[in-house]
């Protein structure tokens, strides 16, 4: 009875990395050095976007893999951050919400050197995370 | 004293820290009880228990641990079934938010890039009207 529970597939007990298909393996391998750091709900997500992935397309593929190198490389501090930032996001209105994509692939288009103008240009600047 | 209120004298110093007692005194407790329910079968004494497996001592044990352990699958089994349940909003918005955040439309890189904070800042609607 215990065996058959940990056999099921939709039970989210702390899959280990080894207990992954080599599909999955694959999908996943940005992650695996962290993997076993990841809580036992966070894992079943992250399994969850491996079924998904056959019906992705070659550039969405990539960019999910581009970003979970990137989630990958965050620390601990930084991931918290950023969760916190989505959520803000996740709680916009959809135009401002559009708007900052916008804005996203404005300020993605700038060069290096103008990035680094910007910054420059404003190094006392309240950032938009911290405006009342 | 009779042979009933012997017997149920017995069982409650058998149940009664029998893991303290030595091995000699737990022999002789049981040797006791298995003679007095021999006789209660013999002489089918009215209210006499019914009579129990000789390892009732050992089973008896048995019993704690194996209930805790039940209980403790169940409860596992439960939180695994409430896992796969549909949660609280907020609950769900903490579990899924990982894996949003590398599917959504914004790269990991730009929450965390100072410099889009400050595009944002002086190039947004919002500031604009400031």
């Amino acid at each position: 009875m215990l065996g058959a529970a940990l056999l099921h597939p939709g039970y989210a007990l702390a899959q280990r990395w080894s207990q992954l298909s080599a599909e999955q393996q694959h999908i996943l391998a940005p992650l695996k050095d962290d993997w076993p750091n990841i809580d036992a709900s966070r894992r079943n997500k992250w399994v969850e976007i491996t079924k998904r992935y056959r019906s992705m397309t070659t550039a969405e593929q990539e960019q999910l893999q581009a970003r979970m190198r990137q989630w990958a490389a965050l620390s601990p501090e930084e991931r918290a951050q950023v969760r916190e930032r989505y959520r803000k996001l996740k709680e916009m209105p959809p135009d401002r919400r559009e708007e900052i994509l916008r804005k996203w692939q404005e300020y993605d288009s700038l060069t290096d050197a103008e990035k680094d103008t910007l910054r420059q240009a404003h190094p006392s600047a309240k950032p938009a995370s911290q405006k009342p | 004293m009779n042979e009933e209120d012997f017997a149920r004298s017995v069982v409650r110093h058998l149940d009664a820290g029998t893991d303290a007692l030595p091995p000699a005194v737990l022999h002789r407790l049981r040797t006791a009880r298995d003679a007095a329910l021999e006789r209660a079968r013999e002489n089918e004494l009215p209210g006499t228990a019914k009579p129990r497996p000789r390892a009732f001592v050992s089973s008896h044990r048995l019993l704690a641990p194996l209930a805790v352990a039940l209980i403790a699958f169940a409860a596992l089994l439960f939180w695994q079934q409430d896992m796969q349940q549909p949660v609280p909003a907020r609950h769900a918005d903490f579990l899924d938010v990982d894996t949003e955040v590398v599917t959504g439309d914004l790269p990991v890189v730009a929450y965390l890039d100072p410099g889009f904070e400050i595009w944002l800042y002086h190039h947004s609607s919002a500031s604009a009207e400031d």
